[in-house]
This record gives C-alpha cells, structure tokens and sequence, in this order.
C-alpha cells in the first residue's frame, strides 16, 4: 500500500512538477521562496494523494493543489518560516539551454518578475495560460466564468506588455 | 495566440522544475506523518494520567470535594485537548476538489468559525479549569490560614483568564490577517 503510494507520488511529480515550479516562480518571483511553495504543494499532493479520483484530469488536480496553496502561500508566509526546518530537501537546478544564455536568461528573468508582481489571481491566470491551458481548464481551476477569465486575460497582457515595455 | 504571448509562451516553458530527491523527500514526510501521530498520542494519554495522578493525591473517592474538583479540571482539560485537536487537523482540506474562488470562501468561513469557537471553547475551559482549583483548594487548603487562601484562589482567578486571554491575542494575530488578505482576493 505505502510502495504503491509511493509510486503514485513519483508518476504524479514526473508529470506535473514543470508547470507548477513554473507556477511557482511566476507566483513568487524568486527562487528560493518558489521552491518553497514548490515543496508545500508537493507535501499538499502527497497528503491528498489517496482522495484523488482516476477519473479526473491529474493536471487539472495537481494545478487546483498549486493555485489553492499559491493563494495562501503569502499571508502564511511567517507561520511557515517556523516550521521550515521540518523538511529540507537537497535540490539541483536545471538550467535552460539556450543559443544566447544571457539575453534569453534575462528575459526570462524579467517575465518572471513582471508575472510576480501582478495581482495574486492574475498571476496565476497568465501562468495558466502561458501554460498553454484553455480558458475553459483556467475556468475549471480557477472558479471565474470562461467570458469572466477572457477578460481578465486581455487585461493581464496589457499590464504585463507595458511593465516589459 | 498574439506574437507577445507566444514570445512569453516561448521564454515561460524555458524555466524546468528544480529536481529535488523524491526518495528522501518520501522518507522525511512519512517520518514526520509518524511524529505527527505520535505527538497526538502523548497528548491524549497526558490528560488521563493527570487525572489519575491527581486521583492519588487526593482521594477522590473519600471526599466530594476531591471528586467534584477533579470531574471540573477533567471537562477543562479535555475542552483544550479538543481545540487543540481541531487546530492541528488541516484548516486547509479541500485544496484537491474545490476551485479557487469556492476555496477562498471556504476557507473564510472555516477562518471565521474557528475564532469563534476557539474563543467559547477557551473561556469555558477556564470557567470550569477555575472552579475545578478553587474547588480543590477549599479542601485541600482548610487547614491553612485564610490569607493564604484567599491569595491561592485569587492566584487562579487571575492567571487562568490571563492565559486564555493571551493565547486568544495570538490566535486573533495569525487569523485575522489571513481573513482580511483571503477577502481581498478579488476572486469574483
């Protein structure tokens, strides 16, 4: 039973754990707090690993964990930092592999830092969608109307266009 | 898709997920799930060896006073084991099937709920943790001269409700806030 959850849990990273350290940053701006938002979701999802339904998309439940996690990551920020020795995991990054490393790492660089300061819903709606998710996915996850994220959406690349201007 | 957002599409996915060991991660999670369980089983056994340690100090059974004293300081007890109980059991279920607008408003409402019934749970815990000491003071105490007395009684009155009072301070800190930032979360 514990091997098979173990299993499970190892599949599920395999699978998502791009989109949501993406998410993360976009969320938080920064590395270090990214991975620990990373890390609680990953805690998130191996905690509710058993209620999760075959049925359902495993993306769309991974991406329901992050966002909820990411909304309450901020305001819990100095309750978790008391408890942040419980567990730490040793992590390597992987770098992109790019023609022009330095411009396109600053580009990235930029992107992710415009994205984290937005809005906190805003800044999971436009990780959603660079994502490539469909409004209706970003509906799903987020609870807004397709029409109401469609909107919202507009809105985001115009502030992001003019903080990248 | 627009030429900015497939350009910030193109630099978005370029960014790859730090890889962490999961086998570790496994082990520490699963060692702290057993602490966790561990802890609430010493809480648990803790009330009822107080009690029957303070059954062995005061006959409880040769005197109503003892009896009646020790019934009041278990109910006080057991009203701080639950709250503790409740405060340790994740606030935050519900991550896996709700959206995140109808987990923010969840969320509020727990938030709110949970002031409330820590702050009812607390003071009566002190009502019944105050009568329980006095209680036991009147008799175990009845030898004693009177301002000794008097001061041991006052001595809970005043420290039980002042404790409630500062742990209700701590409590109002961390929730409040997190209320009023979940509220303004423009989800709507």
């Amino acid at each position: 039973m514990a091997k098979n959850k173990e299993q499970q849990f190892k599949q599920v990273y395999k699978a998502t754990k791009d989109q949501v350290y993406r998410l993360c940053l976009g969320f938080t701006g920064n590395e270090a707090d990214a991975y620990d938002l990373f890390q609680e979701i990953q805690i998130k999802v191996w905690s509710h690993l058993e209620s999760f339904r075959k049925e359902s998309n495993i993306k769309t439940w991974v991406y329901r964990i992050a966002t909820n996690t990411a909304l309450l990551f901020v305001s819990q920020k100095k309750r978790r930092e008391q408890k942040k020795s419980n567990i730490s995991i040793e992590y390597t990054r992987i770098e992109s592999n790019e023609i022009d490393p330095l411009d396109e790492d600053r580009q990235i660089n930029e992107l992710y830092t415009a994205i984290s300061s937005l809005k906190e819903i805003d800044r999971l709606i436009i990780s959603l969608l660079l994502d490539k998710n469909s409004y209706e996915d970003i509906a799903n996850i987020t609870g807004l109307t397709p029409s109401n994220v469609g909107v919202r959406i507009n809105r985001i690349k115009k502030t992001l266009s003019e903080k990248l201007s | 898709m627009e030429p900015d957002e497939l350009n910030w599409s193109k630099l978005w996915l370029e960014k790859k997920a730090t890889s962490f060991d999961t086998n570790q991660f496994i082990e520490q999670i699963t060692f702290i799930e057993k602490q966790a369980k561990a802890d609430r089983i010493k809480l648990t056994i803790g009330v009822p060896i107080v009690i029957v340690v303070l059954s062995f100090l005061f006959p409880i059974l040769e005197n109503n006073y003892y009896l009646v004293s020790i019934i009041f300081i278990f109910l006080g007890m057991l009203m701080i084991l639950v709250q503790n109980y409740k405060n340790k059991s994740p606030l935050l279920n519900g991550n896996t099937h709700f959206n995140n607008k109808d987990f923010i408003n969840i969320q509020i409402t727990k938030l709110k709920k949970r002031l409330t019934t820590a702050s009812t749970c607390l003071w009566i815990s002190a009502i019944l943790l105050i009568i329980g000491f006095n209680v036991l003071c009147l008799q175990a105490f009845e030898d004693m001269p009177l301002t000794f007395r008097i001061v041991f009684h006052l001595l809970y009155i005043i420290t039980i409700p002042f404790l409630i009072r500062q742990r209700m301070k701590r409590y109002n800190k961390q929730i409040l806030p997190l209320i009023d930032k979940l509220e303004n979360l423009e989800l709507h």
